[in-house]
């Protein structure tokens, strides 16, 4: 499998784990995942790190059908069956946006706008190391 | 700067062949290139430009050292391109580029890629490495769900129907049936597409295009000496190219292939060309929705009326700009490496008049090559002579 | 010893529901008393659990992560025999990393283990302790103790001051039997010697002498104590021990346990929060773990205020209510007790 090894893997925690984001110092723009040179004014190594929030809402979605997923999927998808990827809109000024996996929901019955927010879940496993991330599921309050 | 000519061009038949090595099929299109040539020596070819993603890592390396072998060739400079699904369509680029600059007298461009071959599991594995890894593979994503995303958004933002969004597929088909070098030659329907087992929703296996083993080739020279080969020599008026994020979330808009505006853009201006004056296109169409962005993204039709475009027959032979008559990556089958020359093998069939869906009077075609999910494309305009 | 606070909790169920007749219809019989149980989603894990309890805890405790001094797990079925859960809950988190980063999984009461060492490091260090219990342990599905296995995860930040409830004391005990249920390095299987006497009598005596031993020191009586909550397979086991211990079936909290089940190391915390989100203040809770080997660790607890719900932060009830059943086939492969493809 790998073609994302351990140490890359390492590299992204902060990412992956918590959407830790770099804004450029200079311009003010959110960099998601952090770049060395801003994506908006190319200066380089002016990013602070910040968390992006754990909120956000559907941009655009697919189900990826059983059978489909990428190999390092295939364990979860025979436990799990169709499950869906979203782009997901975040509840920041930029409005960045992050592509993940749904968790916790029909597949079938998410929708473009559906609100959601971050869940810590095993992504994947590889190389006998589980890979941890966040997944993102539709929003739970409780009831007022 | 030199004018560019393109003397013949050739195509392996498209479909599963387990049995045929790299060298085979490419030998095969270059068999065919070289048939509709005369005077022509195979030492007069200086540089080889080779567009192969090497899936499923059979010849990862070096592959344009086998490639000049195949052909006997061996001795002159060579390079394999690679750009993904846009592969070819780069090498085609690059071999312009060396006659363009009069590097290069007579150059040759093409690709090969075997896909078949390969057990499940290794290319469920090799499906996925031109696209996003870190943010989008490794999440769970594959290459039908994003173009999934983008059909999704589409819908959303214009109301595009998904059924005029398969008839992409049901049309591709259709023109497939007649290609003997195709790899589906059976139609299909838009209900038995719509209700095939679903890929990546709302994408079903019908919207998808198939594995392909196949090879293609396009022989180039400098214009000046163009006759001395053929009486019907296409020349490259115009050409672009252009990438965009590799990852679709980082991208401004989910609803165009901005690496595929810009180089159409490029493509028009270097052409003096608009939109309206292509006759004959073909695009790339690994999934139904990319040919519907195709027709937008190439100027064919505003932005959001690509499904309009397809209903109203627009695409069809007789409509404003027929497009993919060869059958399109959906049927006729999408030899990553070899697609790009491919697509300019079909267009130069067109305008020497040879192709069995043929538009009558085409003098100037279009096409327009894609590489991963939208992070690379390439455009040429061709013309007849 | 000095008191320490509880100064939020949060908690974890997964979403996953089995309905006891769902497993009964398969293996014709059902052993234990549960109505339902939890059951984690396919992306699920001991410590995924951990850090969404964890999350919710700090928002609940309205704390910084910089305050935490001490992270203290206890699971008895953690992703690995060999990692710390503990240091890769702090990453999630984004805790600072130089503390105390502790694992316990020495048994079904880890959680409460988690709990004393915790305390101890808090009153010697100071600082907020983050003491998460998460667990979900299995059997083979053909055996009967795999029945009322569930699960959940609770967290509790603790600290000397600014809490919602006391922690009056704590105390253990330890019954020496020669086997109870067990898990052998390398499986990841429960399995039972099958000796009722054995378990009866490390269950009883263990958890009667912790609780005598702790309402002795701290000179409380049985009367003195409104809520009681103690750890078992299923919600008839803690019956067993009222008579024992001389307290009121009226006291005994066996609500938990009847819908997430048996949750083991996170038994106790959880079966704890939920009293937490319903007792009054000036209450008293009394709470006892059991764990093979087999220990009892015992704590009194007394209510000051409620703690506040807010909007964003799923209490228990939310968590109970957000409920998806599913049937044996989905259990059998959510819970990996089939072999699945690679």
């Amino acid at each position: 499998m790998a073609h994302v090894s351990v140490p890359s893997y390492w590299n992204a925690l902060p990412q992956k784990y918590r959407l830790v984001a770099g804004k450029c110092k200079e311009c003010g723009y959110v960099n998601f995942p952090p770049q060395i040179l801003c994506n908006n004014c190319s200066k380089s190594n002016t990013q602070e790190l910040i968390e992006l929030p754990e909120v956000g809402t559907i941009y655009s979605y697919t189900i990826i059908g059983r059978g489909a997923a990428p190999p390092e999927f295939k364990k979860m998808q025979s436990k799990s069956g169709a499950y869906a990827i979203a782009v997901v809109e975040l509840e920041n000024d930029q409005k960045t946006k992050i592509n993940v996996q749904l968790t916790d929901c029909d597949p079938f019955k998410i929708k473009i706008g559906t609100k959601v927010t971050a869940v810590f879940r095993i992504i994947y496993e590889q190389e006998g190391v589980r890979r941890y991330g966040l997944k993102f599921r539709p929003e739970l309050k409780n009831p007022k | 700067m030199k004018k560019v000519a393109i003397i013949s061009c050739g195509q392996s038949k498209f479909g599963s062949f387990v049995d045929k090595t790299y060298e085979d099929l490419f030998a095969e299109a270059y068999l065919e290139a070289t048939s509709h040539i005369e005077n022509f020596e195979p030492s007069e070819i200086e540089e080889a430009f080779i567009g192969s993603l090497a899936f499923g890592g059979s010849q990862l390396g070096n592959m344009s050292a086998l490639i000049s072998d195949a052909i006997n060739v061996i001795g002159i400079p060579a390079a394999r391109v690679e750009n993904a699904c846009g592969s070819s369509s780069f090498a085609f680029r690059y071999a312009v580029y060396s006659i363009m600059s009069g590097q290069n007298k007579i150059a040759i461009a093409g690709g090969v890629e075997k896909m078949q071959d390969i057990s499940k599991k290794s290319r469920l594995w090799w499906f996925g490495v031109a696209g996003d890894i870190k943010w989008e593979r490794l999440s769970g994503m594959t290459f039908p769900g994003n173009y999934a995303l983008m059909a999704t958004r589409h819908m959303y933002e214009f109301g595009t129907k998904k059924e005029d969004i398969t008839r992409c597929a049901v049309k591709n088909h259709r023109y497939a049936a007649k290609n003997p070098k195709a790899q589906f030659r059976n139609e299909i329907t838009l209900e038995q597409a719509m209700n095939a087992p679903m890929v990546a929703w709302p994408l079903t296996v019908f919207d998808c295009c198939p594995l392909t083993d196949g090879a293609s080739i396009a022989i180039l020279c400098d214009a000046e000496i163009a006759k001395k080969y053929t009486d019907t020599p296409v020349y490259v008026v115009g050409m672009g190219a252009g990438t965009d994020y590799l990852a679709l979330y980082r991208r401004k808009s989910l609803t165009r292939i901005e690496a595929a505006i810009k180089a159409s853009r490029a493509a028009y201006q270097m052409a003096k060309l608009e939109p309206k004056d292509i006759q004959v296109a073909e695009v790339h169409d690994c999934f139904t929705i990319a040919e519907i962005l195709a027709y937008e993204d190439c100027g064919f039709c505003k932005k959001g009326e690509g499904g309009l475009f397809i209903h109203e027959g627009q695409s069809e032979v007789g409509g404003k700009v027929p497009v993919n008559t060869g059958g399109g990556l959906k049927a006729k089958g999408h030899p990553i490496g070899a697609t790009g020359v491919s697509q300019i093998y079909e267009i130069w069939k067109q305008l020497t008049e040879r192709h069995q869906n043929q538009v009558d009077g085409a003098e100037i075609g279009l096409a327009h090559n894609v590489g991963g999910t939208g992070s690379a494309a390439a455009i040429h305009i061709l013309k007849r002579g | 010893m000095t008191k320490l606070k509880i100064c939020g909790y949060g908690c974890y169920i997964p979403r996953f529901r089995i309905k006891r007749e769902e497993i009964q219809k398969i293996w014709g019989h059902f052993q234990g008393r549960i109505a339902e149980k939890a059951v984690m989603g396919y992306d699920e894990d001991t410590c995924t659990m951990a850090v969404e309890a964890a999350k919710n805890a700090i928002k609940n405790a309205k704390i910084k992560r910089e305050e935490i001094q001490v992270v203290g797990i206890g699971c008895s079925s953690p992703p690995y025999a060999l990692r710390s859960m503990a240091a890769e809950v702090a990453m999630a988190i984004g805790i600072p990393l130089n503390i105390r980063l502790l694992d316990f999984k020495e048994s079904e009461k880890a959680g409460t283990t988690a709990l004393v060492t915790c305390i101890d490091i808090i009153i010697n260090k100071g600082g907020k302790g983050l003491v998460i219990g998460s667990d979900s342990p299995k059997s083979i599905a053909s055996d009967p103790i795999e029945n009322t296995y569930g699960a959940s995860a609770t967290a509790l930040i603790i600290g000397k001051s600014d809490g919602i409830a006391t922690i009056e004391g704590a105390s253990s005990a330890t019954i020496e039997i020669i086997a109870d249920r067990f898990r052998k390095e390398g499986s990841e299987m429960v399995e039972d010697l099958g000796i009722p006497q054995y378990h009866q009598t490390g269950y009883i005596n263990s958890i009667q002498q912790a609780i005598t031993n702790l309402l002795n020191e701290l000179g409380l009586t049985t009367s003195d104590f409104q809520h009681l909550f103690i750890q078992g397979h299923d919600t008839r086991e803690p019956t067993r021990v009222l008579r024992k211990i001389g307290f009121d079936k009226k006291v005994l909290h066996t609500d938990t346990i009847n819908v997430i089940g048996d949750s083991a190391a996170a038994s106790v915390l959880t079966g704890l929060i939920d009293i937490l989100d319903r007792a009054n203040p000036g209450e008293r809770i009394l709470c006892a773990s059991y764990g093979s080997g087999a220990g009892c660790d015992a704590f009194s607890i007394l209510v000051e205020k409620k703690q506040e719900i807010l909007e964003d932060v799923p209490i228990m009830q939310t968590y109970l209510e957000n409920k998806q059943y599913i049937d044996y086939n989905q259990y059998l492969r959510f819970k990996e007790l089939i072999d699945l493809e690679t």
